[in-house]
């Protein structure tokens, strides 16, 4: 009855994602179940994003906080949809954007892997050290703390050095506060709760779906699907109960988002880009340096068009989503809660400075296992001859230019390390690597498809 | 003709995407699998420590069935700092760890007596203690 319990309290996110889909306009870049999926995604987008900070004013994340704001929500979103609709309709410019779909078989592909996943997310305890000394403990006393609507931050131990307190109390809170709306469905059972990560996990590769769809052909689709959904990192951060992979998904559905809007300036992919990486900053501190690369990126490529209107727009999505830590900073601001591990332009940089080559070389080792299934070594391959071969070469250079960013901000942030480099390497590497392998997991099918369209071209016209 | 061949070679860049796209999947699978089958086999209450943990686990599970939730545990005997009080602080959720003195009190290693602890009730849990005073 947990497990049902759980699903039920994940589908109270809907509502709000649907009015968040309506609100961006991003309701008509899907239809059908996969409409349903990304309402679903971005409705827990918007709870991690929304949720810590009404937890810090004293509201609680239970079921009927979030039914009611997604009542208010979809209540506004219908009627600025609406007012969309009619204002399209009266200028007579009311374009039709072909909405994305998906069949039997794409949904197929996607659900195996994640009902595998979901029994054995039920069947596996929280073992791992950072799962159960922070953020499972954090969500068990959000959970646990506080009543229907009030009051679920204790201070003593989120605000507070207490005796065994949970870990990280500069994180910010977006994955324990969701997970705590899961566990009131779940009476309390973290293992069933977790079904939070197959669930973001799904949401991760209808986004991917509708993102890619239109531009590649099913079955390399399809085959790009299986290799991010069957890398055996994803499925161990799945089971992990960390934040790593709610930051990884939410990151690279935000970039996968924002490449569609620079791409083709879809209507509502802005917006809902800038959510995805607002909620992405909202789960894991980490999050801040691939955001910041994402940002800059994303910014440069705007200003490249110089178009007055686009750089307006995207200046305000990149603005609203780093307008979304002020909570969060202001608390841990205010109580004086300060990272162990990482400062930047502490004392320690100038002493790491030299071990820079022995950082890049350990992440590139970790990047080259297995447990990625070797994407980025590919996707690096693939680009590479897309770049050599042309003709078309924006997608291949934004491909590397942006991974070898991800690369190198994860070097920057190591080269801060105020711990033993050595140890902190060796305990986080795997999962900061993570999202630069989801990233190039996700781009791979777009990537071998363009190459391959390209070498058919040539030999078409020899 | 020049039709025809081209549609073929658009299918067959698809099929050579798709095998670019199978072969990671097809290199992890073994890994993937061995590791169902491990788990697969695996057995465990929600007392059972993660690898590596060592605690008083009927000690933790006394805590639970004796001490109400929200309260504060004090202990006695044992350092807070200490790896297993992580886990031990997971399991008992919503009870809160405590360095300070408090009404509940785990003791360990000595009677609650020698800890100069005057309990109302106490447990023994093997070599330790759970009190209220």
């Amino acid at each position: 009855m947990h497990v049902v319990g759980a699903l039920a309290a994940l589908l109270v996110f809907l509502p709000l994602g649907a009015g968040v889909l309506l609100l961006t306009g991003a309701w008509r870049l899907a239809r059908g179940v996969l409409r349903v999926g990304l309402a679903l995604f971005a409705g827990l987008a918007t709870g991690a994003v929304v949720l810590p900070p009404l937890l810090y004013i004293g509201l609680s994340p239970t079921i009927p906080v979030v039914l009611l704001l997604g009542a208010l929500v979809l209540a506004a979103g219908v009627v600025v949809a609406r007012r969309r609709t009619f204002s399209a309709e009266e200028g007579g410019s009311r374009e039709e954007m072909k909405a994305v779909s998906i069949g039997p078989l794409g949904l197929l592909v996607i659900a195996a892997p994640l009902v595998l996943l979901a029994v054995d997310r039920v069947r596996t305890r929280i073992t791992t050290h950072d799962a159960y000394a922070n953020w499972m403990l954090k969500a068990k006393l959000l959970y646990y703390d506080g009543g229907t609507f009030l009051g679920a931050l204790d201070h003593r131990v989120f605000a507070v050095q207490s005796g065994a307190a949970p870990g990280h109390r500069e994180y910010p809170i977006g994955v324990p506060a969701l997970m705590a709306v899961v566990l009131h469905g779940a009476s309390g059972n973290v293992p069933d709760a977790a079904l939070l990560y197959p669930a973001l996990l799904g949401g991760f590769a209808l986004v991917m779906w509708t993102v890619l769809r239109p531009r590649v052909p099913q079955w390399p689709l399809l085959a790009g699907l299986s290799l991010v959904l069957w890398q055996p990192m994803t499925r161990f951060l799945a089971l992990d109960g960390t934040g790593d992979l709610p930051v990884s998904v939410f990151f690279v559905a935000s970039v996968l988002l924002f490449g569609l809007w620079l791409a083709e300036e879809t209507p509502g992919a802005l917006p809902l880009a800038a959510l995805c990486g607002a909620a992405a900053l909202a789960c894991k501190r980490d999050a801040l340096a691939d955001c910041a690369v994402l940002a800059l990126f994303a910014l440069v490529e705007t200003f490249r068009s110089r178009r007055p209107d686009l750089i307006r727009r995207m200046a305000i999505a990149v603005a609203l989503m780093f307008g979304s830590i002020v909570p969060w900073r202001l608390f841990v601001s205010l109580h004086h809660l300060r990272t162990p591990e990482v400062s930047l332009g502490s004392k320690h940089l100038a002493s790491n400075l030299h071990h820079v080559g022995y950082i890049a070389g350990l992440l590139a080792h970790r990047l080259l296992g297995g447990n990625y299934a070797y994407v980025v070594p590919i996707a690096a391959g693939v680009a590479a001859l897309a770049l050599v071969r042309g003709p078309s070469r924006r997608l291949p250079t934004a491909v590397a230019v942006f991974g070898l960013g991800l690369f190198a901000v994860l070097i920057v942030v190591y080269v801060n390390a105020t711990v033993n480099l050595g140890s902190l390497l060796r305990l986080s590497a795997g999962r900061t690597v993570y999202p630069l392998t989801l990233f190039a997991a996700s781009i791979l099918p777009l990537l071998v498809v363009r190459v391959l369209r390209e070498e058919s071209r040539g030999q078409e016209a020899r | 003709m020049k039709r025809a061949i081209a549609l073929a070679l658009r299918h067959l860049g698809s099929l050579l995407a798709v095998a670019v796209l199978v072969v990671p999947v097809a290199l992890v699978a073994p890994g993937y699998l061995r590791g169902e089958l491990h788990r697969a086999n695996g057995d465990w209450s929600v007392f059972t420590p993660p690898p590596a943990v060592k605690y008083n686990e009927a000690l933790t599970a006394g805590v639970m069935a004796h001490v109400p939730s929200h309260a504060s545990l004090a202990t006695v005997g044992a350092h807070l700092g200490a790896p297993w009080t992580r886990w031990v602080a997971y399991v008992i959720a919503p009870r809160r760890l405590t360095n300070a003195p408090a009404q509940w009190t785990m003791v360990f290693g000595e009677m609650p007596q020698h800890a100069h602890l005057h309990p109302v009730r106490s447990w023994r849990y093997g070599a330790d203690w759970l009190v209220e005073r």
